[in-house]
Parts: C-alpha cells; structure tokens; sequence
C-alpha cells in the first residue's frame, strides 16, 4: 500500500461521528488544561489515558492525540493574557506576548500565537509524514556525550537571556543551577542538599517551579499595588479587529523566523528528553540574536511570540518521531502514548509502519485535523478568551491561585510539591525587586539535571577523559558553538561598553 | 454589564472544567494519603495511634481507595496496577484509584505509604524495586516495613540482548568472548537499579568483567544498542520486542528455571549450560503497617477470587507478563530470599570498588 492510500484511508476512517466528536472534546479538553496554569497537557493525557483502554486503538489515539495538541496551544492563552504560562512549553511566550497586551495588543497577540501554533505543528506533522524514518536515524547518532553537548549549547545561550547586565544573568543561572543540583544525584543516587527531608530526595519537579516562578511572583506583586488600584489600572483593549489580527504584510515578514523556529522545535522534539519549554526558549532566543532589532525584544513585538509558539508546537511532530519510529518516548506525554501502544496490543518501532499501518496514519490524520480544530476553536474563541482581562485581577488572581496549587499538588501527588510553589514565587519576587533576569534561572534549572545526567554517563563512556568529548564530531561542534558564543557575547558587551553605548542600551532592558 | 456575566461564566466554566480533572486524578482530597505534617517523615515506627472509630473494619472499603504506583503513568508497572484497579473497583463498589508517585527511583511513593494513615485507603502497588532502593540505600523501608499483602504478577522475561551484529549469538559464546577480552564489552545499565545487580550476578557466576556504562532507562536502553554505543543490555523483552522481531536485536535468554510461558521461544540460560539464576520482577501489593487484619483479609480474598474465577489472568498475559498469586505469607517468603541475594550482590559491589 503506498502512503498517499493510507492516508486516504485513515481520512475517510476518521470520518465518522465518533472519531469527529473525540476530535472536538479531545482539543477542547486540551486547550482548557492547557490554559490553566497549573495543569498541563501532560496531565490531560494521563487523565484520559485509562478512558481509552475500553476504545479501540484508532479512537484510543484519535483522542489521545487531540488532547496533546489542544495542551500544548491552550498554553498561550493565560501567557499573553496574563503572564502566566498555562503549560511548562509557553514559557518564552509570556516574553513578549504579555508586553503586547499590556498595549492593547491581546486580541492581535492571541491572533498571532494562534496561527504560528497551527502553521508550527503543520510544519512538523509534515516533517513527521514524510522524513519521520530518517530523521529517527539522528537520534541513534545521539549518545550522552551528545546529549551534555547539546546542553551545554542551549545553557550558553543564557549569555543571550541575560540582557544587558550579566552579572545578574548568570548569578540569576547559577541559581538555578544549583536548584536542580537538590535531591539525589544522577546514577549513584548520592542526597545533595536535602536537609534530612526526604521530600526533597527527588528534587524539585519542573511543573511547580514554573508555577512558582510565574504564576506565585505574578499574584505577588500584583497583591503589592493592590491598594492603589483603581480604573487606570484597566489597559482599554482593541477588541474591534477582522480576520487574525494582523496584516499580510506582518505574515510575510515572519516567514524566516517562522521557518527557523519550527525547525528548532522540531530538532528539539525529536531527540528524547529536551522537551517544549526549552524549544521556545531556544527558538525565542535565536530570533532575538538574528533579529535586526534585537532591543525591541520583550517590548511586545510580533516577532518573540511567533518564534515562541511556532517552535513549542512543531515540537509535538519532533516527538512524535522518535516514538512511532523507535519506540522512544521524548517527553512525559509521548510515554503515555508509548504505553497506550501497550495496551493496544502495537509495539512501536521499526515495526510499526508494516504492522500497523492504518494506526500510523490515523495518527497522522488525527494530528492535522485536530491542529485545523485547535485553529477554529481558538480563533472563534479569541474574543471571549480577551474578556478575561475584563475580570478584575483582585477576584481572577485567587483564582489562579488555587488552580496553581492544585495543579502543583497533581503534578505528582504530593503536598511537597504545592508547598514548593510558595518558596519559588517568594524567590522569584525578590528577584524581580532587585532586577534579576528569571529566564536564565528557569533555563538552567530545566537543563540542570539533563546536563549533570549527561556528563557523568559520558564521562563513564570515556572513562573519565573529558577530552575525549571532543573525538565525537557532533558534540565537538556544539562544545566549540558554545564557548565562542559566550566569547563573542562577553566580547561585544565589553566593546559596547567602552564605546559608552551601554547607557542607551540599558533604557531597553 | 453583559460582559462582565460573560467573563465570570468564563471562569465558572474553568473551573468545573479542572475541578472535574482532579476528581478524576486522583480525588485525594478524600483519601489522607499524606500525614499532614510532611516533614517528620523520615521517623520511623508508624504511628496506627489514630484507629478512627468511624472505619468499622468489615463495611471496608467506605470510600476511594488510592493505589500508589510509584513509577510514571503508561509505564508498565502503572499499567498492571490500572488493571487491577478496575477489577477491583467492579468487586469492591468503591473506586480503587490509581496515584502516580514518581521520584527518587520511587522512594517518594514507597514513603507517602509507608506514612500514610493504616486504614485501608491507601495500598502501595510495587516490585523488587522496594528491596534494592533499601538495599542501596535510597530508600528507608523494605518490605518489612509494610504488611506485605497478595502477589500478583510475575515477569520473568528479563535477559540480556545483543545486536543481530555481535561476535557473540549466545551465553556461552558471550562468556568465552568476554573473558578473552575482559573490560572490553560495553554493558549499558541503570546503575543500581534491578538490572545492574542482574549484570552483577551475571559477572559472579561467570567470572567475567563487563565495561559497565549507565544508559538510563529500558527504552534509553534499547537506542543505545541500537545506535552502537554499548554492545549488549539487560533488558525485558517487551521493551525489545520489536527490534527481536525486525531482526536488529538477539535474544539471549532469561537467567530463569524453566522458559517463560508468555514467550516460550526464548531459551533460559540454564538449558544453555550455564549456571546462571536470577529471579524477575515480581509485583505485589503492600499496606502501611497497622492496617486492621480483616481490611487485609478482605483485600487478600478479593484478589485471590479474580485468579479462582479467571477474570485477571488474560488482561496481565496481553501485557505480556505472567499472572501468579501468592498468598502474603509465599510472598514474603519469596521477597525475603530476594533481599538477601540483592544485599549479598551489593556487598560484593562495595568490596569491590
């Protein structure tokens, strides 16, 4: 069977009233768990994961898949509108989409996240549907030496996130350094800085300190100027826009940026274990360095949103890759997909796509048009989703606030985890007191361990040599990226600073 | 004014919407899964003190009742037990619900039990992993520190696989090959973990010495040796099973008496002449110590009925391990020789370094 009949089978297959109706409630369900701070995607597919046992295997994957990509773009919303990132892959988002909002902007930012989201996940369900066998063949060339490379690349780019002072950039990196150091040791299982708590044996999760980070410091100071609130507090949005909210000219002058973040997403799905918040980071990044305006950055342009969103959302087509090819899982959902494979009698593999074809390609199906309803669903919903802005924060932030504890409670069952939000908010205000950057901590709190983890097993490859690191091509090409672009950012800084352009620069921060 | 209705139905919406979720999730909120001071949790000696006069140990179960499984949602451990979480709930009329606590190699779950208040709602569904984290040291409580309740699931089909490339077809090919060239095979492993005292006991009983490399997990595993940066893992075959299939991996077999039933192709290291017993992953269900004898009894004869009417066995066969009851008293047997052989290995290990 070639595979244009396949799709076309899998097409009609998925055109029924069951398959449709799983398609719309999967989105939906997906984009509400996405937007609530809190919860995420993650825990919309563990919640519906024992739901689709009873189904069979191409509803079982229709709805599984719909709630993913409904998760990962329902981020946005809370992001843009109120600067909390709804899942730990919208991140990068709050950097210039809230900005964009505080200017009356919400509407044509949420128009933006929205189309970047659908055209980032198309880019890469086709990169999925037709390259998926080789591009897996990368992930094999991949070892743990690779892997700290690869690290060590995305950590390097704090230089980038650290604006115009480093000092508090990289104090602001070390911080979160040394936070994901806190449990136990990669591979020996040694506790570091665990106090006698045996809470903290594992560390702290991702979810709730991002929920700290973002969501606690942003109720916190909000609850700071709370007595001096009043009507002038309210940002008069411009509801009153057609189409998507911007002009086709704005569309065309996105179309590198566009194409270079949904390759960064991809890359960055398809080898295991990066994950989403990272892609947009990295993607967020890369457009500001290449941009031709790098100040305008975090102001509330177009261009910081569209990177941010087109990559988290090309990264659920990289995932996808090494899971159906492989049957290796790359983030917390794709091994629940991986074990709904289980269930369902499939082994994902090199197998798969002879033994199950008409799966693969319902999968595929099942991604573009739940990507086409998760289009539908956010435009039409664009102009309530603003009004939330009309709530006053003094009832939506408490709000917010027992979602975040409840989410952070869920993310692992445990009270621990609810506790910790309370000391990464009060952490993070502080920072935000004293002006230290929390991009560069979230960064390398989230690399922290994949870094550590990496090095030790890469140093037993090498038997200790860290200079072997460098007889492997690729991490030899990463290693040596990394060191020149923390040279050449210190490099420019200290030029910049001689020359007395420092001053003009420091009004952008 | 509209609008504000409007938003405030937005919110409402929310709301139910996540509140619905976490109902679902986990509904703890019922369940006093967590001692509510959390910190004193490493003092050991539970404290039963608190028999509250409302749980009339017959009527059990009252209310939800959570399974902590501490390993990640979709995996195989979690899978068993959401199986048996659902017979149970169809026997029991109340809701048998399936919690998720991962962390510190599972530590964190095997603890939250261990502190949890001993009335029945909440039951620790895990496998050899309690004993090595307490043999190595991660985590506080072994087996002797719950009551042990029925075994469930036995999985023997755990054996070391090479690529279809390797110099070496069988065990004992492997033996001569590793001994003509010692540290010079690469084994990836998860060091400390259930696999890695496996290679462990491997090297004891053949005297060979592997190059031992930590990979991570089964699946990391298995793109290790298929990318060619380690030459052989120990691995279950489910994990392998489609590389076995496509012809990339071999099979070695399994270091078990006789061949497993799921996968009767698969030979055992015993009839290949080697001298070679390691036993599998054997899961089972554990209460915080205290918990009322009927409560266990109850939960005992429940489980015992599931095998006695043939309503379990074929869900855990598709999974493709095998379904084997064990009174608690067998199964305390068989965990106790298996603590020891896990506590003899790690001595070795620690002379050795």
């Amino acid at each position: 069977m070639n595979p244009l009949s396949l799709f076309a089978d899998a097409f009609l297959g998925m055109m029924n009233p069951t398959a449709i109706l799983l398609l719309i409630a999967g989105v939906a369900v997906g984009i509400v768990f996405g937007s609530i701070p809190g919860l995420s995607a993650s825990m919309a597919v563990a919640l519906f994961l024992p739901v689709t046992f009873a189904m069979d295997s191409h509803e079982a994957f229709t709805l599984l898949v719909s709630l993913y990509i409904g998760g990962i773009s329902g981020g946005l919303i809370s992001a843009i509108l109120i600067n909390i990132p709804g899942t730990p892959s919208s991140v990068a988002t709050c950097f210039d989409g809230h900005p964009m909002a505080k200017k009356g902007q919400a509407s044509k930012a949420l128009g933006v996240g929205v189309v970047f989201s659908f055209l980032g996940g198309l880019f890469s369900f086709l990169i999925l549907m037709f390259v998926a066998p080789s591009l897996a063949k990368v992930t094999l060339k991949f070892s743990a030496i690779e892997y700290f490379a690869v690290c060590l690349f995305a950590l390097s780019m704090i230089a980038a996130l650290a604006g115009n002072n480093m000092v508090k950039g990289l104090l602001s990196g070390c911080l979160g350094l040394i936070f994901s150091l806190v449990g136990m040791a990669p591979i020996d299982g040694v506790k570091r800085f665990t106090f006698g708590i045996t809470e903290l044996n594992s560390g702290f999760d991702i979810l709730p300190t991002l929920i700290g980070v973002f969501a606690i410091a942003e109720v916190l100071s909000f609850a700071e100027n709370v007595t001096k609130l009043n009507k002038a507090t309210h940002i008069k949005q411009d509801t009153r826009i057609k189409g998507f909210g911007f002009t086709w000219k704005e569309f065309v002058s996105q179309k590198w940026n566009f194409l270079r973040s949904a390759a960064i997403g991809t890359i960055i799905g398809i080898l295991p274990g990066i994950g989403g918040s990272t892609a947009g980071m990295l993607a967020y990044i890369t457009a500001k360095k290449t941009s031709k305006y790098p100040e305008k950055f975090g102001t509330g342009i177009m261009d910081g949103l569209v990177a941010s969103e087109t990559s988290n959302n090309a990264v659920v087509g990289g995932a996808l890759i090494p899971l159906l090819t492989l049957g290796i899982p790359g983030d917390g959902v794709t091994a629940m997909l991986l074990g709904a494979f289980m269930i369902h009698g499939l082994t994902p593999g090199p197998l798969l796509f002879v033994d199950a074809p008409d799966v693969v390609y319902t999968i595929f199906v099942a991604c573009i048009l739940a990507n086409v309803i998760m289009l539908v669903m956010e435009l039409g919903g664009m102009r309530v989703f603003v009004r939330l802005l009309n709530i006053p924060k003094q009832i939506l932030l408490p709000i917010v606030l027992v979602l975040c504890t409840v989410g952070a409670y869920a993310s692992n069952n445990r009270i621990f985890d609810a506790q910790s939000i309370i000391i990464f908010g009060i952490m993070s205000y502080l920072m935000g007191k004293v002006k230290i950057p929390t991009a560069p901590f979230i960064l390398s709190f989230i690399l922290g361990g994949l870094l550590e983890t990496n090095l030790r097993r890469g140093l037993m490859y090498t038997k200790g040599s860290f200079w072997k690191f460098f007889t492997h091509p690729i991490a030899a090409v990463f290693i040596v990226v990394a060191i020149l672009f923390v040279a050449w950012t210190v490099f420019k800084q200290i030029r910049e600073r001689r020359s007395g352009k420092a001053n003009q620069d420091a009004v952008a921060d | 004014m509209k609008k504000k209705l409007l938003a405030l139905l937005i919110c409402a919406v929310l709301i139910a919407g996540a509140l619905a979720g976490c109902g679902n999730s986990g509904s703890p909120s019922k369940t006093p899964a967590n001692t509510p001071g959390s910190t004193p949790a490493s003092t050991p000696g539970s404290t039963p003190s608190s028999t509250s006069p409302g749980t009339n140990t017959t009527s059990w179960p009252t209310g939800p009742v959570s399974i902590i499984v501490p390993a990640s949602a979709g995996g195989g451990t979690d899978l068993l037990a959401r199986v048996v979480a659902e017979k149970l709930t169809q026997k029991l009329g109340q809701s048998f619900v399936v919690v998720n606590v991962t962390g510190a190699g599972g530590s964190n779950g095997i603890s939250q039990v261990h502190d949890a208040k001993p009335d029945g709602n909440t039951i620790l569904f895990f496998h050899n992993a309690l004993l090595i984290n307490k043999v190595s040291g991660i985590s506080n409580y072994s087996y002797d520190g719950f009551e042990v309740g029925p075994h469930l699931v036995s999985d023997i089909a755990t054996g070391f696989y090479v690529r279809s490339d390797a110099p070496y077809k069988t065990y004992s090919e492997l033996v001569e090959y590793a001994l003509a060239h010692p540290g010079e095979v690469t084994m990836g492993v998860e060091v400390g973990g259930f696999t890695y005292l496996m290679v462990k006991s491997f090297e004891a009983a053949t005297g060979v010495q592997f190059n031992m490399v930590d990979v991570g997990s089964n699946a990391e595993k298995c793109t290790a040796l298929l990318g060619g940066h380690i030459d052989i893992m120990p691995n279950q075959y489910s994990t392998a099973a489609g590389y076995i299939k496509s012809g990339d991996f071999i099979a070695l077999g399994f270091p078990a008496e006789e061949r497993s039933e799921v996968y009767p192709d698969v030979p055992t290291a015993k009839e290949q002449g080697l001298d070679w017993l390691y036993s599998g992953y054997e899961f089972g269900f554990f209460f915080p110590k205290g918990t009322p004898k009927e409560i266990q009894e109850k939960f005992n004869s429940t489980i015992k009925g599931l095998f006695d009417n043939n309503e379990i066995q074929q869900s855990i066969l598709d999974l493709g391990n095998e379904p084997v009851y064990m009174s608690p008293e067998e199964f305390t047997e068989k965990l106790k020789s298996m603590e020891e052989n896990y506590t003899k290995l790690m001595a070795d290990v620690q002379a050795g370094r």
